[in-house]
């Protein structure tokens, strides 16, 4: 009986060690991948779409207007952004839309780090339903 | 190169084309007979004939002309410098199936060896050929003259013309009899403009159509384009209209006034048109004279990339329509169409993502570039605007932006970036003298 569990929980390591090196997007670039296979994010949660997803996301930020609720995540530092070095170079840009409002306000996120993306944001936005996916870009 | 089209289809898309031209030719002689009111010009008083046989319809994309010559009156002449050579005819823009803008057009060359009565059939609406020097009156049929196009090789000689220039030189067109003998005697009929002036956002440029591929510093320049906005929004129905959509705004929908003119060329309202959703509601493009319209964005939106293509559109459907009001978060934003070429071709290079149920959206390659300057230029409605024009500019989109300040007058949003030796960038505007 115990070799039979001791099985199972080697099994069950082994499968979970496959998942995650198996994910969608391995490098920044990947990420059009999720384009590619947007069925299987429209109509499930965020959260999932962002278990794909294993190079860091340093710059995110929300959007939240009538009919354009989406967020941004980026895969370079957020300081290329707010020197504007960024601008004109098309870095590699996920926008993904979600069905529900995005209470996003810059205001009232952590000051010097608005711009990053934080567990506490996986657990805050993780359930919005993705409707639409776009990647535009490469890094 | 072989073509699979037959003679018979050539012939026949001739003799339709020959057709529609008459047809236009007609439309506009009827609406002349049939709207004596708004073709009260005091010129026809000595007309010997408005020659309809030799009248010719005109057309250049969406925008169709017909001209009419006016043949007057022995020793009758229209001039600046007592000349004797110029041209007269009637202008008819057409502005909707039927109706038209109607325009009196003086035409005068200052070259001596440019034989204006033989070359006139080079001149029209939307032609102005590259040896023409001289002028170009437009009188409106409020008898006013609204544009002195001075040109020199076929373009545009004056530049940033204002009717409130002092320093510009004025011409003053007079109706007189002259004989060989003796002095011309006058009409009383006179018409004075600056040279290069107009005074009104909505003449047409003669030699381009409105749109002209010459200069027309008027229309394009953001400055006088924001004065143009600011004298709009200073009259009784701009106001009216204005305090009727934020009333009815309360209703979380979005709502339309279109602006017009009348035959008198005073501003008038249509009525409201109600959306039925937050952002969607239908612009009146069919009231007289539409030259503008506002709208109200619910929940206090920027302007979206929807109301930038639409904004071609309304132009493409009318060249008056060139002005498009947002009412948003307690504040006033002006989208101008100011060069239509310029926006045709923007629109077609960088058509608008648009995927059923969703709004329009700018195409990727501008979507990310917008995104990108969340950052730099803020997330308000204002940063998200700038943004806006930073790449509306950069890609010659011929679309101005505008804000209402504080003290009533339109600015225009015209963000100027400096890229620092480190590579970052900053944005600046430079205010209006």
């Amino acid at each position: 009986m115990k070799n039979i569990l001791k099985i199972f929980v080697t099994i069950f390591i082994i499968m979970n060690y496959s998942c995650k090196a198996q994910q969608m997007v391995q490098m920044p670039n990947d990420a059009h991948k999720l384009k590619i296979n947007e069925k299987h994010f429209i109509n499930k949660p965020l959260k999932n779409l962002l278990k794909e997803i294993k190079p860091e996301i340093k710059t995110a930020w929300g959007n939240n207007e009538e009919g354009h609720q989406f967020f941004s995540f980026r895969f370079i530092d957020s300081e290329e952004f707010k020197s504007g070095r960024a601008i004109g170079k098309n870095h590699l840009g996920l926008y993904v839309y979600v069905k529900e409002p995005v209470d996003w306000k810059f205001e009232k996120r952590p000051k010097g780090k608005e711009l990053m993306w934080t567990k506490e944001d996986v657990e805050k936005y993780g359930n919005l339903i993705v409707i639409r996916i776009k990647v535009i870009g490469k890094d | 190169m072989f073509c699979s089209c037959s003679n018979e289809d050539i012939e026949t898309k001739a003799a339709t084309s020959v057709v529609n031209q008459q047809n236009e030719v007609d439309s506009a002689k009827m609406w002349f007979e049939d709207n004596p009111l708004k073709n009260n010009f005091s010129l026809l008083e000595f007309a010997d004939k408005i020659d309809w046989e030799k009248a010719q319809s005109l057309n250049s994309g969406n925008e169709i002309a017909v001209e009419v010559p006016i043949i007057l009156k022995q020793h009758i002449f229209l001039t600046a410098d007592n000349s004797t050579i110029s041209v007269n005819r009637l202008l008819f823009i057409k502005t909707a199936k039927n109706e038209f803008t109607p325009y009196i057009i003086n035409i005068s060359s200052s070259k001596k060896d440019f034989d204006l009565i033989k070359e006139i059939a080079k001149i029209n609406y939307f032609s102005i050929p590259n040896d023409f020097t001289g002028k170009v009156l437009i009188i409106n049929n409020g008898n006013k003259s609204v544009n002195l196009n001075v040109l020199v090789d076929g373009k545009e000689a004056v530049q940033k013309p204002n009717i409130t220039n002092k320093e510009a030189s004025v011409t003053c067109y007079e109706v007189v009899e002259l004989f060989d003998t003796g002095p011309p005697r006058r009409t009383g009929i006179i018409f004075c403009l600056p040279d290069g002036g107009s005074d009104t956002t909505t003449i047409p440029y003669y030699g381009g159509g409105s749109h002209g591929t010459g200069t027309n510093a008027t229309a394009s320049d953001p400055c006088t384009t924001a004065k143009a906005a600011t004298s709009i929004s200073q009259d009784s129905n701009y106001l009216s209209a204005k305090a009727s959509i934020i009333t009815a705004s309360a209703d979380g929908l979005e709502h339309s006034i279109t602006l017009g003119k009348d035959a008198d060329g005073k501003i008038t309202q249509a009525p409201m048109n109600n959306g039925t959703s937050q952002y969607l509601v239908a612009t009146n493009t069919s009231w007289t004279g539409a030259f503008a319209a506002l709208h109200n964005h619910p929940n206090n939106t920027p302007l979206s990339a929807g109301d930038i293509y639409a904004s071609v559109k309304l132009n493409v459907k009318s060249s008056n329509f060139t002005t498009t009001f947002v009412l948003t978060d307690g504040e006033v934003y002006g989208i101008v169409v100011t060069d239509f070429a310029a926006a045709q071709a923007f629109v077609a290079a960088y058509p608008a993502d648009q995927l059923p149920g969703y709004s329009p959206e700018f195409p990727d390659f501008i979507y990310n570039q917008l995104q990108d300057l969340v950052t730099p230029m803020g997330s308000s409605i204002d940063g998200k605007t700038e943004a806006i024009a930073f790449v509306l500019d950069k890609y010659n989109a011929g679309i101005t932006l505008l804000k209402r300040d504080s003290d009533g007058e339109f600015k225009p949003i015209k963000p100027q970036e400096t890229t620092h030796p480190d590579g970052s960038k900053t944005y600046t505007s430079t205010p209006c003298n």
